[in-house]
C-alpha cells in the first residue's frame, strides 16, 4: 500500500520529469528552429538572392562599430597574455617564448573566441532586439503580406555581415593581440623589439591562422542566425523583447564555446 | 476574387479564437465585419491575407487553396492582397515613401524617379501630403494608418483587407477613407474585407456586414437588414448598448461559479 507521503513524493517526481521533459523538448525545438533558418539562410544564399545594399548596411553596423570594443580587449588580453607566461616561463629561464605563446594563443584560440564573444554580446543582441522589435510591431506580418520573405529580407544581409566581419575582426583581433603582448615584453620584460618579431612571425604556421580564421567564420554565422531566430520568435510585446535578447546573447556564447571546443579538438587531431 | 472560408478553427495556446468560422466574401463586394474588441476580427483578416493557418478548416481562393499552389504561385497570389494592418506596421527604418513604394521597388524594380509619382498620388487618395521623406517615428497615430493604407493600395491588389481603417481618425478623415474604400470598390472592382467599430463607416461603406461573436460568424446582412434585426446579439453590438446577452451571459457564468 502507497503511503500519503509517498503519493506526494511520486507527485513531486512526476512533476520534476514532466518538467524536465518539457525543457528538453524546447531545447531541440529551438536548436531545430535554428537549423531550419540556417538552411534557408543558405538556400537564399546559394540561388544567389542577396541583398548587397542592405548587406553592406549590416558589415557597417557589425563590423566598424565593433572596432573600438574588439581593439581593447584583445590589446588587454594580449598584455595580460604576455605578463603571465612570462611570469611562468622565467621559472625556466625561458622568457624569450613568450612571444611564441602570445602569438599562437591569440591566433588559434584568443583572437576568434574573444572577437566572437565580444560581438554576440553587441551584435548578437541588437540583432535580437531588431527584429524582435519588428515581429512585435506586426512589421515582419507587413513584410510577408507584401510577398517579402523576412528571412531573404532581414536574415540573409545580417549573416552574410556577420560571417564576413567576424573573419575581419578577428584579423583585427589577432593584430592588436600580439601588439599587446609586443608592448608588455619591450616595454617591460625587456625583451629585444626584433627578436620578439621575429620569434612571433617565425612561430606562426599558416594552419595556425587558418584554424582560427575558420573559428571566425562559424560563429560569425552562429551569432547572427542565433539573433535572428530568437528575434523572428519573440512574442508579448516589449517584455518580450527583453527576453529574445537575452536568450540570443547567452544562447550564441553557449554554442560558440561548445564549437570552439569541438573545432579545437578536430584541428588538434588532423 | 471569391473567398470561402469553411469550419475555420484557430487557436493561440490554449487560447480558442475562431471556432467554427464560415463565410463567404463574393468578388467585389465590400464586407464589413464587426464584433467586440478581443475576439478574434484581427485573426480572421490575417488568415484571409495567409499571414497566418488555421488549425483546422479550409480556405479557398477561387477554389484553390493556399497549400496547393506552388512557390511562385504563392508569391503572385499574396501581391493580390493589400493589407492594412490594425497597427498600421510601417517598416521603421525606412522612409514613408520607401514604405509605401516597397512592392513596386522591391517586386517591379521601380527606380525613385518612377516611384515617385506613384507614392504622391497614393499619398493624396489617402488625404496627406509632402511627407515622403518623413520616417515613420515622426508621424501621429492617424497619419501613419494613412500611409501604411496608401502602403496597401500602392501595388493595386485585387483584394483589400482594412484593420479597423478609420480608428484614431478625425470624422472628416474618416470619411474620406470611408469614400475612398468605396471607389476602390467602384472603379478598381476590388473585393474588399474591413473591420471597423465605427458603425457610421460599416453602414456607408458595406455591401454586407458580418458579425464574429465568440469565434463564429452569428449573422450576415445587408446593412439595412442589420439595422432592422431581430437577433438580439448583433442588436446590442450595432446600437452599442451596456446591457444584453452579450454583457450578461459572463455574468451569468460567474454567478455559476459564485454559486458552486
Ligand atoms: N499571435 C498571437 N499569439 C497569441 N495570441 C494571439 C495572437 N494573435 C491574437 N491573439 C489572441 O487572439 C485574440 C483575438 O485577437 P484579435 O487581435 O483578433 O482581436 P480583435 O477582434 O481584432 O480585437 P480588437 O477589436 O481589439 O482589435 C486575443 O485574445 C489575442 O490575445
Ligand atoms: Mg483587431
Amino acid at each position: 500500500m502507497i503511503k500519503r507521503f509517498q503519493l506526494k513524493q511520486i507527485i513531486l517526481l512526476k512533476f520534476a520529469v514532466a518538467r524536465t521533459g518539457a525543457g528538453v523538448i524546447s531545447f531541440f525545438t529551438q536548436i531545430g528552429g535554428i537549423i531550419v533558418l540556417l538552411n534557408q539562410a543558405l538556400g537564399h544564399i546559394f540561388r544567389g538572392e542577396i541583398r548587397w545594399k542592405s548587406t553592406l548596411d549590416q558589415m557597417f553596423k557589425i563590423g566598424v562599430m565593433s572596432l573600438p570594443l574588439v581593439f581593447l580587449t584583445s590589446l588587454f588580453t594580449g598584455m595580460v597574455l604576455a605578463l603571465q607566461s612570462a611570469y611562468q616561463l622565467r621559472l625556466f629561464a625561458a622568457q624569450q617564448f613568450t612571444a611564441d605563446l602570445v602569438a599562437l594563443s591569440i591566433a588559434r584560440e584568443l583572437g576568434p573566441v574573444l572577437t566572437a564573444m565580444v560581438v554576440s554580446g553587441r551584435v548578437g543582441a541588437s540583432i535580437a532586439a531588431e527584429l524582435g522589435t519588428m515581429k512585435v510591431t506586426e512589421q515582419i506580418d507587413a513584410l510577408k503580406s507584401l510577398a517579402m520573405d523576412p528571412v531573404e529580407y532581414l536574415a540573409v544581409p545580417r549573416f552574410l555581415a556577420a560571417i564576413i566581419m567576424l573573419f575581419v575582426l578577428t584579423i583585427y583581433a589577432d593584430v592588436i593581440g600580439m601588439l599587446g603582448g609586443y608592448l608588455v615584453s619591450v616595454l617591460k620584460l625587456d625583451i629585444s623589439s626584433s627578436d620578439y618579431i621575429k620569434r612571433s612571425i617565425n612561430s606562426l604556421m599558416v594552419k595556425d591562422v587558418m584554424t582560427g580564421l575558420i573559428k571566425a567564420f562559424c560563429f560569425g554565422g552562429i551569432i547572427s542566425i542565433v539573433g535572428c531566430f530568437y528575434g523572428f520568435n519573440t512574442k508579448d510585446g516589449a517584455e518580450g523583447v527583453g527576453r529574445a535578447t537575452t536568450y540570443a546573447v547567452v544562447v550564441a556564447l553557449i554554442a560558440v564555446i561548445a564549437s570552439d571546443v569541438l573545432f579545437t579538438a578536430i584541428f588538434y587531431f588532423f | 476574387m471569391k473567398i470561402e472560408i469553411r469550419d475555420v478553427y484557430k487557436s493561440f495556446g490554449s487560447k480558442e479564437v475562431l471556432k467554427g468560422v464560415n463565410l463567404v466574401i463574393n468578388e467585389g463586394e465590400t464586407l464589413v465585419v464587426i464584433g467586440s474588441s478581443g475576439g478574434g476580427k484581427s485573426v480572421l483578416l490575417k488568415l484571409i491575407t495567409g499571414l497566418i493557418e488555421p488549425d483546422r478548416g479550409e480556405i479557398l481562393f477561387d477554389g484553390k487553396r493556399l497549400s496547393d499552389m506552388s512557390m511562385d504561385e504563392a508569391e503572385q497570389h499574396q501581391m493580390k492582397f493589400g493589407m492594412l494592418f490594425q497597427s498600421a506596421a510601417l517598416f521603421d527604418s525606412l522612409n514613408v515613401m520607401e514604405n509605401v513604394g516597397f512592392v513596386l521597388q522591391e517586386h517591379r524594380g521601380m527606380k525613385e524617379s518612377e516611384l515617385r509619382p506613384i507614392v504622391r498620388e497614393k499619398l493624396r487618395m489617402v488625404g496627406l501630403e509632402g511627407i515622403e521623406n518623413q520616417m515613420p517615428a515622426s508621424l501621429s497615430g492617424g497619419m501613419k494608418k494613412r500611409v501604411g493604407l496608401a502602403r496597401a493600395i500602392c501595388y493595386d491588389p485585387q483584394v483589400i483587407v482594412y484593420d479597423e481603417p478609420t480608428t484614431g481618425l478625425d470624422p472628416i478623415n474618416s470619411d474620406v477613407i470611408n469614400d475612398l474604400i468605396i471607389s476602390m470598390q467602384e472603379k478598381l472592382k476590388v473585393t474588399s474585407v474591413a473591420v471597423t467599430h465605427d458603425m457610421v463607416s460599416a453602414y456607408k461603406v458595406a455591401d454586407r456586414i458580418a458579425m464574429l461573436y465568440r469565434g463564429q460568424i452569428v449573422g450576415i446582412g445587408t446593412p439595412d437588414e442589420i439595422q432592422k434585426t431581430q437577433n438580439p446579439v448583433i442588436r446590442q453590438f450595432v446600437t452599442g448598448s451596456a446591457h444584453g446577452p452579450i454583457t450578461d451571459e459572463p455574468k451569468k457564468v460567474n454567478q455559476n461559479k459564485n454559486e458552486k
